[in-house]
């Protein structure tokens, strides 16, 4: 055709065949966009949850960017955590009147303590297993926590600058029963499994949002020693909202929400417990209850419904999940809670 | 009060009562070289101010003042004007003429007329494109789009890289009002949206009304999208077909006796038959016996869309015509792939996604006089979709097989009828009002798993569903519209759209456009309109898919309302140069989202898988627009601003909305290299990267929750990252051929010729440093268009 004589048309003819061949590379590939991390990739992280019966005030920091996660464990150092363990944070709790109550150190790694009691293993240079250290620790004489009264945690980073989150404690819980039920056995693996519900009555006040956690005591009758035990919760009242953090072995706390829509003064469901190594004569003693922050509430449900999620987060046809945080500009939590505990009469 | 009202009625019937004192009139119908009808042509008289529109039919009724001389001017967009000299006597009472105007393309045509006619409209926001203008945009795989075309226009942010979705005025693609002859199309797109479901050898015109909504639409909050087809009564006998390496494309037209005209057109993808040269994998043949092609994975993609379009029309002896429109749309995408692991043993995987449209209407237009007309209009759209996903491990006798798999399915259906009324009551008064009622079926997701375990001979064997129920919905509505042209150069659409769901959530809309024109060439105009709709789509991540869920408004999922004033000011410049700006604020309530964590992949109840917040826009627009010459083209620009908010979502706080992009810059330009016979197009795009949700913490709890669950992803805000900006230059070129009864063309072009890496989604990447031994969190783009070439050929013969 005539057309194609022509100089533009073939000009344009020759950049499109150009363009046709290459086209392989042309359509879809994937580059890194230039010159920008993540803009918070090196995050403070905060976990720090406080009660009026800690004899200890014990606080982890690290790097919000988990960012060894996915090098080999040469690299990583096993199970080195926190990841950034920074000694130099400048950590103090101070009340209402801004009178610093305490001074939170840095704790010598060798001198850690897992929280099911395993001790650091100076050979390998970690705890063994999956650990979640404190790395900041307060001592004092007398719990200077109060209830209705707002506390400041004050964190002077040297790079990061200073954090303050403010708390402040619930009061306690005004009276609580509990009864137990039935022991029964579930046949599982070739063995059993000895679960007894716990009926459980709380005092509460009506229209008002309270939260509490809610581990379980159980003692083994040849010894003094308590260990809470996984809990499986059943309840039919809508106004209460449980999380069960684990109901396969993992778990044990559970996490209570009463909110504004509650018109009563009591509160009453049944705990199903699951009796940690029943056929040593374990038995339920009773049930340590305290009354929490809704930052601190809010920041474990998110971590609870989080992993519930994790299977489809992974999808990329979801919404992204948003974990709660009160550390403004940084991550994690500062809660604090009054304890409480119930024992079986 | 009741005095108000009163002064207004009396103000109504003087208006009314000086306007039918005209008893003489011209009327008549226009239509393009190819016998369509020209819908919104102006026509006025030279010697006179104010002049009217033609209607849906390209008819007008214009009044004359009394005897004498006077120049009928008939002009439209894209086409040389109609000049012709009328003479009034006291014996003519009425005159029909009924023009036929040529294509102004590639010619050097000034029509001052055009555009005084242009200020005398009523409508503020509207825009109307022939096919022809959308056809001179360069376009993805040569195919010209209505949608992309009004990704051209001021105020409308393009979604994905190379997807036609609209997002009007900081709206969501939901609150489109997309119509095919009056019907709502569901899902626009073919091939994920990268080629819209309109053929461009059906579309007639596009009605694209983002501002100022006249009372007689409803039913979305951000524009109407009103595509008409070729087959209105003028219609000729024609056929012609295209072909490309991408699609073909065949449509016949013409009439069957004297009073049944029809027009049928069809179009199939065919890359699909370039697909199997990278395909191999044939899940009906065995298994290549080569151990060294055992050990490679192999694969296997199937994708192809087609659509149909039939149109039969007849005239009635009543002075009535009837038309049955039918079309149907399906895209299928189907990939499988197999992964050996040694020992004999393979996973093979599946994902599966098929969509289709159908939609059929009957409507019938009776002009009871040459001042009133109706139309009665019936229509049934149906949208569904089907995803799924396959993994199955097989292997040798005495290792395990299993297999999984999810089928997911949903979508909408609806009937619906209306009539609509026009009466002319003189040139400068016409009334609309019409009522209607809708019937809207939700299928809101069937899920169907099925799980095989079969090991050391046990065979374990499930199979589930789950289905939400259907919701059904009926929407009843009705609307009144004024339009008015004062004597002082102001024009007037006023009206009441009233709309109710069932006996529940009624709502009366009120709406207002005004048009003051100062001088010749100058015209201001406001819009105020309030809007509602009654369902919602929810869309999964950041791009518009297929497998966007439709759901109903409920107690709990209100209604979404909405809120909009726009300003403006259009000035006419020498040579034919139109210019435009403009203003828009519009809040909306009750929109939707997911709530954190949750998509279209949750099993929860439907209603739970959503929160309901606010939604805020605003932003400026300009225009300058060159609608015919032999250098003619369009310039738009939008600075735009959208949020939303919900309490369940970033804390409470507001964040921007997916596609707010703040600077859109859009470039149309044509040019007659030889008038009408070869043309050169340039489209320039550029828009300002859109907000993404990138998670930028990784949280460990050891100690808390179990070794197998260690990291937590978060993220301190929603919409925390922005996208780099795209920008791309498509250039095409059109040779045509024009001989008595036959025209070919080749059209030769490429879309984005710089090879612009523009992202169309974005990715986490982590990479390591060893100095300091740090693990950084990168973010990686995917470009899916670089370059893409394409070529046509078509003809078209009477």
């Amino acid at each position: 055709m005539k057309i194609f004589k022509h100089k533009w048309m073939q000009f344009i003819l020759l950049i499109l065949a150009g363009l046709g061949a290459g086209c392989e590379n042309y359509i879809g590939d994937e580059v890194l966009i230039p010159n920008i991390d993540l803009p918070s990739s090196g995050q403070f992280l905060l976990q720090a949850n406080l009660t009026t019966a800690d004899s200890i005030f014990a606080l982890r920091t690290d790097r919000g960017s988990n960012v060894f996660s996915g090098l080999s464990w040469d690299f990583i150092g096993q199970n080195r955590w926190p990841v950034v363990d920074e000694s130099d944070l400048d950590i103090r709790l101070f009340n209402s009147d801004d009178t610093e109550l305490l001074h939170f150190d840095y704790i010598p790694r060798d001198e850690r303590i897992f929280n099911s009691g395993i001790p650091f293993d100076t050979i390998s240079g970690s705890f063994p297993g999956y650990t979640a250290e404190n790395n900041y620790r307060a001592r004092f004489m007398t719990n200077p926590l109060r209830s209705g009264e707002t506390y400041r945690l004050q964190v002077d980073h040297p790079e990061l600058g200073v954090f303050d989150v403010f708390q402040t404690v619930p009061f306690s819980l005004e009276s609580g029963q509990i009864e137990l039920g039935n022991r029964y056995e579930i046949p599982l693996f070739g063995g059993s499994l000895i679960r007894q519900p716990l009926n459980v009555t709380l005092s509460v006040s009506p229209r008002q949002k309270q939260f509490y956690a809610i581990q379980i005591l159980q003692y083994r009758n040849d010894s003094d020693n308590f260990d809470s035990g996984n809990n499986n919760i059943e309840t039919t009242d809508p106004r209460i909202i449980f999380f069960d953090q684990e109901t396969t072995g993992f778990g044990r706390t559970v996490f209570l929400k009463i909110g504004e829509d509650n018109t009563d003064e009591s509160v009453s469901f049944t705990i199903d417990a699951e009796l940690a190594f029943a056929q040593s004569g374990f038995s339920i003693a009773g049930i340590v209850i305290t009354s929490i922050s809704s930052e601190w509430y809010d920041f474990t449900a998110s971590l609870i419904r989080f992993r519930e999620l994790y299977p489809q987060l992974n999808e990329g046809f979801v919404e992204p999940f948003q974990l709660y945080t009160n550390v403004s500009n940084g991550f994690g939590c500062f809660g604090v809670g009054y304890v409480d505990t119930i024992f079986v009469d | 009060m009741l005095c108000l009202y009163r002064l207004c009625l009396v103000s109504w019937l003087i208006i009314c009562s000086s306007s039918l004192l005209f008893s003489q009139q011209v009327s008549g119908q226009v239509t393009d070289e190819d016998a369509n009808v020209l819908v919104g042509a102006t026509v006025r008289l030279l010697e006179k101010s104010g002049g009217v529109v033609t209607d849906q039919q390209g008819i007008y009724t214009l009044n004359l003042p009394h005897k004498g001389n006077y120049h009928l001017v008939i002009s439209y967009v894209g086409f040389k004007a109609d000049t012709s000299l009328v003479l009034i006597d006291n014996a003519t009472t009425s005159l029909e003429y009924s023009p036929t105007l040529q294509v102004g393309s590639g010619t050097l045509m000034v029509e001052v007329s055009d555009s005084r006619a242009l200020e005398r409209r009523t409508e503020v926001g509207t825009v109307r494109l022939k096919i022809e203008q959308i056809s001179e945009i360069p376009a993805l795989l040569g195919e010209a789009d209505v949608l992309r075309g009004l990704q051209a226009q001021p105020g409308v942010t393009q979604g994905a890289e190379g997807q036609t979705g609209l997002f009007v005025r900081g709206g969501s693609p939901d609150q489109n009002l997309i119509l095919l002859d009056g019907i709502p199309v569901y899902n626009p797109g073919h091939i994920f949206g990268f080629v819209s479901v309109f053929n461009p050898e059906v579309v007639n015109d596009v009605t694209f009304v983002k501002g100022g909504f006249p009372a007689r639409y409803g039913g979305r909050l951000s524009s109407v999208v009103n595509v008409r087809t070729r087959s209105d009564p003028g219609i000729t006998s024609q056929q012609g077909f295209t072909v490309s390496p991408m699609l073909g494309k065949l449509h016949f037209s013409g009439k069957l006796g004297s009073k049944t005209t029809y027009f049928i057109a069809g179009r199939r993808s065919l890359f699909d038959f370039l697909l199997p040269l990278f395909n191999n994998y044939d899940p009906n043949e065995p298994a290549p016996e080569s151990p060294g092609v055992l050990n490679e994975s192999r694969q296997r993609t199937d994708f192809s869309f087609n659509d149909f379009n039939l149109a039969l029309g007849r005239e009635l002896g009543t002075g009535g015509r009837v038309n049955f429109r039918f079309y149907q749309g399906f895209d299928r995408f189907d990939r499988q792939a197999v992964f050996p692991s040694g020992n004999g043993v393979e996973t093979i995987t599946e994902d599966l996604l098929n969509w289709r449209n159908r939609i059929a209407s009957i409507n019938y237009d009776q002009d009871w006089s040459p001042r009133l007309t109706q139309r009665i209009l019936v229509g049934y759209t149906q949208y569904n979709f089907r995803t799924g996903e396959r993994e199955e491990v097989t292997g040798s006798s005495n290792i395990a097989n299993t297999a999984f798999a999810v089928d997911y399915s949903a979508g909408v259906s609806e009937l619906s009828a209306r009539t609509d009324f026009t009466l002319r009551a003189s040139e400068q008064i016409e009334l609309r009002f019409g009522a209607g009622t809708i019937g809207r079926d939700f299928t809101l997701g069937s899920f169907r798993t099925t799980i095989l375990d079969e090991r050391l001979g046990q065979r374990f064997d499930r199979d589930t569903v789950i289905k939400r129920p259907n919701v059904f919905q009926r929407e009843n509505f009705g609307y009144l519209e004024g339009l008015f042209e004062t004597g002082f150069g102001l024009s007037i659409n006023a009206g009441l759209h009233f709309v109710a769901l069932g006996n529940d959530f009624s709502s009366l809309q009120p709406r207002l456009s005004l048009r003051q024109t100062v001088g010749d060439r100058t015209s201001l105009r406001l819009g105020l309109a309030t809007m509602r709709q009654h369902l919602h789509l929810v869309v999964s991540g950041s791009l518009g898919l297929p497998n966007d869920l439709w759901v109903p408004t409920t107690n709990t999922l209100r209604p979404e309302d909405s809120r909009q004033i726009s300003l403006g000011i259009d000035r006419e410049l020498n040579n034919n140069w139109l210019i435009s700006i403009g203003t828009y604020y519009k809040a909306m309530d009750n929109v939707v989202n997911y709530r954190s964590g949750l998509g279209i992949v949750s099993l929860e109840p439907w209603e739970e898988l959503l929160t309901v917040g606010t939604g805020t826009a605003y932003g400026m627009e300009f225009g300058v627009n060159r609608p015919t010459g032999r250098f003619h083209g369009s310039l738009a620009y939008t600075m735009a601003w959208s949020y939303r908010q919900f309490e369940d979502l970033n804390k409470g706080e507001r964040f921007p909305f997916r596609y707010d992009r703040r600077h859109n810059f859009n470039i149309v330009a044509n040019y007659g290299l030889r008038p009408n016979r070869w043309l050169l197009n340039a489209n320039f795009v550029y828009a300002g990267g859109n907000p993404v949700t990138v998670a930028n913490n990784s949280l460990t709890f050891y100690g808390q929750f179990p070794p197998t669950f260690p990291e937590f992803l978060s993220f301190d805000q929603v919409a925390n990252f922005r996208l780099p900006a795209t920008h791309r230059l498509d250039l095409s070129t059109v040779w045509r051929k024009q001989r008595v009864g036959r025209t070919r063309e080749i059209s030769l072009g490429v879309y984005n010729a710089y090879a612009r890496r523009n992202p169309f989604s974005v990715n986490l990447r982590r990479e390591g440093t060893t100095e300091p031994p740090r693990v950084r969190q990168r973010l990686v783009q995917v470009n899916l268009l670089r370059a893409v070439p394409f070529i046509s050929y078509s003809i078209k013969w009477l």
